[in-house]
Formats: C-alpha cells, structure tokens, sequence
C-alpha cells in the first residue's frame, strides 16, 4: 500500500507532512523507532526544499510512503530547482566547537536516521529524494 | 509549540523556558525571540526546559546554539536577514558559554540529536529542576 500527500511548499506545513508520515507508517505496522528516526529525516529535507529549493517561490511537495519487505520507503518530490541533497559533504564535527558551524547539518542528520538516501530527477523534471529505513 | 517563561533564584537568578511541542524549522527563531527577550530583560543565565518538548530538529538546534552565543554576549543576526544569515552563524560557541545554557530533561531522542550534531558535550544536561538551577 501506498499513500500519498500533496501540501505547498510552507514551513508551516511542516508539521503537517510529519503527522502525515507518523500516521500512515505506523497504520502500516512500521515500528516507531523507525518512524521516529524517519520522521527527523523527512523534516530535515523538507525544510531544505522549503528554504533551499522553493527559496519563498510557490510550489508542492509530494511525500509518498510505503512499505517495502519490511523497509519504511518514503519518497519526496518537488519542482524546486534540480539540487541533489546527498552531494552534501557531512559536516566536520571533530572540529573544535568554537570552530564549527552550523551548515549542512539537516542532510547529516537526514543520512544518520536513514539506512539511504537516493536522489533522481523524475522524467517529468522533478526532484525525487528516496529515503530507506529497516522496519523492524 | 508554546514557550513559557519561569523566573528562579539558585546562586544567580534563573530563567526557565520551558517549550511544549515541537521545535522545527517553522518556529525555531519564535524561541529565539523570546529568549532575547528574556536577555534584554538583564538575566544572564537560561535553562531550557525540554520536558514536554517532543521533537527538535536541525533548526532547533540552530536555536539552541544562538541562545548559547546571545548568552556569551554575541549579537545575532537579524531574523529579517533570512534563514542564510542564521543557519550559518560563523561564530562558534566559546568554552564558557555553556555556563549560561542549560538543558533540562530531553527525551533521549532530542538528547540522541543533540549528540549526533555534536552539540551534546556543549549543553549540560540535567533531568532535576532544582539541581539544574542550583547549578549555575
């Protein structure tokens, strides 16, 4: 099974697109650590379509989720300008703390609380970003 | 998310922001604000209380370490300067800093964020109200 949410692209909307996922993994017997860590990463690459992609324009974001053999799959599209998240080079936290910034560190943790992370653009020119995550 | 605001007195006067839901990238800077506000006020010492905050993301963070740096006496950048300008604060936190921000009783999968972003040895974290106020 399959199901499938259109909201704008909205930080607002954040919240909505979480309770979306929670709601329907968990409908399809996902285990909640699973859906917690699924959670952080979608929050993480859908603020940065937000911010990063639709950069204030207006625009959609589509998350699809499915379960997979035994693999929470969550897919995310959008019309944002083509940009491949996983190209983000981790953040260097061996730093010294007064060294270290902040940037790039939603990808980092959207990669942590994944098994993977796959980038595609669709045949219809959208961002397609594949999130992966063992189900119990 | 709601933020509420607590005075209390250990060694030095305390303030208590305590934040109920969900701390993400449509309300981090909310948190931020209020804890200007707190510091325009003259307290120089705030505990985070996150007892009842369920989900922290990487803006959240990003909160977190501004309030650290305003406490430090640093000046953050102008929320109207865009998520760039405070994403990226190119300011790290000195080694006292933690001294004025403090944690109070983070789930463990806040506490499991703030250690994968590497913020975790920087925070004190402390699961009793009156130690943690004590402590400062």
């Amino acid at each position: 099974m399959t199901s499938k949410i259109l909201v704008p692209a909205e930080l607002q909307n954040l919240g909505v697109i979480r309770r979306f996922v929670q709601e329907t993994a968990i409908a399809l017997g996902c285990d909640r650590k699973a859906v917690a860590d699924m959670l952080q990463a979608v929050e993480e690459v859908a603020a940065n379509t937000v911010v990063h992609g639709y950069r204030g324009q207006p625009g959609d974001i589509e998350v699809e989720v499915s379960l997979e053999k035994s693999v929470l799959v969550i897919r995310l599209r959008d019309r944002a300008i083509l940009f491949d998240p996983t190209s983000v080079p981790p953040p260097d936290l061996t730093r010294p703390l007064e060294e270290r910034r902040l940037g790039g560190l939603g990808v980092h943790l959207a990669r942590h609380f994944t098994d993977s992370m796959t980038y595609r653009v669709t045949d219809d020119g959208r961002n397609e970003l594949t999130l992966q995550r063992k189900s119990g | 998310m709601n933020i509420s605001v607590n005075q209390a007195v250990g060694r030095v006067p305390v303030a208590i922001l305590a934040i109920q839901g969900d701390l993400d990238a449509s309300n981090y800077q909310d948190l931020i604000a209020k804890a200007k506000q707190v510091h325009a006020a003259g307290t120089g010492h705030i505990l985070l209380d996150l007892t009842h905050t369920s989900f922290v993301s990487s803006s959240g963070l990003v909160a977190l370490h501004s309030i650290a740096l305003l406490m430090q006496g640093e000046q953050l950048p102008d929320p109207e300067s865009g998520w760039n300008a405070i994403h990226s604060v190119g300011r790290g936190l000195g080694a006292g800093a933690g001294q004025h921000v403090k944690l109070l009783n983070p789930q463990p999968r806040i506490a499991q964020v703030l250690a994968k972003a590497g913020l975790a040895e920087f925070f004190e974290i402390h699961t009793d109200l009156a130690a943690a106020v004590a402590s400062f």
